[in-house]
């Protein structure tokens, strides 16, 4: 019984420490040329040992809009087109879909184009029948972009006009 | 230089200088048993203040008593450039008080004073005098920490100015502001001339939009619960602030009126960003617009009856005005493809706001009936985020003009632009009250 026990808590362990070392965001971009996003642990953790390679994330990929618009390009949806079947694979994941803009356009008006933009890829998720509820939004506007200081280089300015997503548990 | 006469002026300056209570009648017989004091060549100041656009002044540096010698932040110093930047000024400084120089100037009027430094504690005089006579018009003593000394100069500073305009002076307000360390925002506050910065939020996140309330009361927009969310402080607190209105949704733009006791704000609970309102305790919630566009950006007018905003509904943002209950709305900006961040001059006259014009952002104003629109600043740089200062004589707004972003101030007549902060990094700032 003990044994038994043991060998379940060893189990449980396992788990968590697997979970503990997969609950990265770290993310492969497949997309032309955008800059690695390294992530950033909680404060209150240790720096994390290096994250094991997860095909899944090559997935999760970023998405890309126009200047001052929140519609879905044709190489967005591409990249929605493979999220979503993952998403209702992996049925219990949640995920935080984070929109942002360039910083050229004003500080407080760009939180309201973030969200829609996170809002366009929700709603194209939610219309393959993942639950609302999975899908998280928060908007950053203009306060964290990939590249900052672009001056007037529209490939600069372009990564940072994006969707990202982060997973919040599996 | 012939200065006429008014005993009864004499009168009034006799009781400040002393500051007593006046009492006319007896102060009259107490002025007729002194012995002589001339009555040629006294000031009659509320001439004198409204003859000129800007009033001549000299400032006399100040000598020390005994004990040792101000080094830095000389108090003069400081109340020469409190009064030059109220634009109302011709300020000469003088390190003594020279006559010919004062009427070579036609200057009527001087700042003389003194202080004693011993250890750290500082002792000062200020006088606003008559320039020939060298009557004291009006005096106060100071005494204090020698840290202190820039404190008791905006405090003079302020006490000429409603002297001689009655109307309240600007020189001991603040202004909150942003420091934009990319991931990690701080919240800062520092003295209206870009001294005595020091930061309100410690937290590593990310800090937008500062907004100052009543009392050292103050809100801003926090990332710290993971989506923006409102947050509360106190300038007086010892506390590092704590949350006022936390959803999943994005909360953000406060904007607070002292008369409604309210505070404006953008939230997307209803699905985008709509504005709300709410009492100074997060209750009361009032729901103002009600479309699938983004509004945001609220500004109160100064009387609390209406408020300013920003709206997509007909497809880019636009300035817009409604009351305080989401009625009445009218567009005000039919010129520009995109506004933001209006700000209501205390003054109610007119309304600043951020516009993109041939690719640039810079500071517009127009008035609350939407006519009159007119570029504010024209020199290089994004000039973005305005906001005024209490009597509605500045807009302080963050741009890149330097190089690095930083806030400036100008008059809204596009004159006296002035860099105010030099951090590298300053954004998003709000005036405080007096």
């Amino acid at each position: 019984m003990k044994r038994r026990m043991l060998i379940v808590a060893g189990a449980c362990c396992c788990c968590v420490l697997a979970i503990g070392c997969t609950k990265k965001t770290t993310k492969v971009d497949t997309t032309p040329a955008p800059a690695p996003r390294v992530s950033e642990p909680a404060p209150e953790r240790e720096p994390a040992p290096e994250p094991e390679i997860d095909r899944t994330s090559e997935i999760l990929a970023p998405i890309y809009f126009d200047y001052d618009k929140y519609n879905l390009r044709p190489d967005a949806i591409a990249t929605l087109e493979k999220i979503a079947p993952y998403l209702r694979e992996n049925s219990t994941m949640r995920i935080k879909i984070e929109g942002h803009a360039d910083e050229r356009g004003t500080d407080e008006y760009n939180i309201g184009l973030g969200e829609n933009r996170a809002k366009s890829a929700r709603k194209y998720l939610e219309k393959y029948g993942i639950a609302s509820k999975r899908l998280e939004i928060v908007s950053y506007g203009r306060s964290r972009p990939v590249n900052p200081n672009c001056g007037e280089d529209e490939s600069c300015h372009q990564q940072n006009r994006r969707v990202e997503w982060v997973i919040l548990s599996r | 230089m012939m200065r006429t006469v008014l005993s009864s002026a004499f009168v009034f300056c006799f009781a400040s200088s002393l500051s007593r209570l006046r009492l006319p009648g007896i102060l009259v017989v107490v002025c007729s048993l002194l012995p002589a004091v001339s009555f040629a060549e006294r000031i009659d100041l509320e001439i004198y203040a409204g003859t000129y656009d800007s009033v001549p002044i000299a400032v006399c540096a100040f000598p020390p008593a005994a004990g040792e010698r101000l080094k830095k932040d000389l108090p003069w110093q400081t109340i020469a450039d409190d009064l030059e930047f109220s634009g109302r000024f011709r300020v000469l400084r003088l390190s003594e008080r020279d006559t010919t120089q004062l009427a070579a100037e036609n200057i009527g009027i001087t700042i003389e004073g003194r202080y004693e430094l011993t250890g750290d504690t500082l002792t000062m005089e200020c006088r606003l005098c008559d320039a020939f006579s060298q009557e004291t018009i009006l005096g106060k003593r100071f005494a204090g920490l020698e840290s202190e000394s820039r404190k008791m100069a905006h405090r003079f500073a302020n006490i000429v100015y409603e002297f001689l305009f009655s109307e309240r002076g600007i020189f001991e307000s603040s202004i909150l502001f942003i420091r934009d360390n990319g991931a990690v925002k701080t919240v800062c506050c520092m003295d209206y001339d870009g001294r005595n910065v020091r930061a309100l939020t410690s937290a590593s996140t990310i800090n937008l939009f500062p907004c100052f309330a009543d009392s050292g009361i103050f809100f801003w927009v926090s990332y710290l619960k993971g989506t923006p969310d409102l947050f509360k402080g106190s300038l007086r607190g010892a506390g590092l602030g704590e949350p006022f209105i936390v959803t999943k949704h994005t909360e953000t733009s406060p904007s607070y009126s002292p008369v409604e006791m309210r505070l404006a704000y953008a939230s997307s609970e209803d699905g985008n960003l709509e504005i709300y309102t709410c009492d100074i305790d997060g209750g009361d919630r009032k729901q103002l617009t009600f479309n699938r566009a983004v509004d945001t950006s609220p500004c109160w007018s100064p009387e609390g009856y209406n408020i300013a905003f920003i709206s997509d509904r007909t497809g880019q943002p636009q300035l817009y005005v409604m009351d305080n209950e989401g009625a009445n709305v009218r567009r005000l900006t039919f010129e520009g493809s995109y506004q933001d961040s209006p700000a209501w001059s205390p003054r109610g006259n007119l309304i600043a706001y951020t516009s993109l014009r041939n690719g640039k952002y810079d500071i517009w104003v127009i008035t609350p009936e939407g006519k009159d629109a007119r570029q504010v600043t024209t020199k290089a740089g994004s000039n973005e985020y305005p906001s005024w200062s209490s009597n509605g004589s500045h807009i302080v707004f963050h741009s890149i003009l330097g190089g690095k972003s930083e806030l400036y101030a100008i008059r809204p007549d596009g004159t006296g632009l002035k860099r105010l902060t030099d951090v590298g990094n300053a954004r998003m700032p709000d005036w405080s009250q007096f």
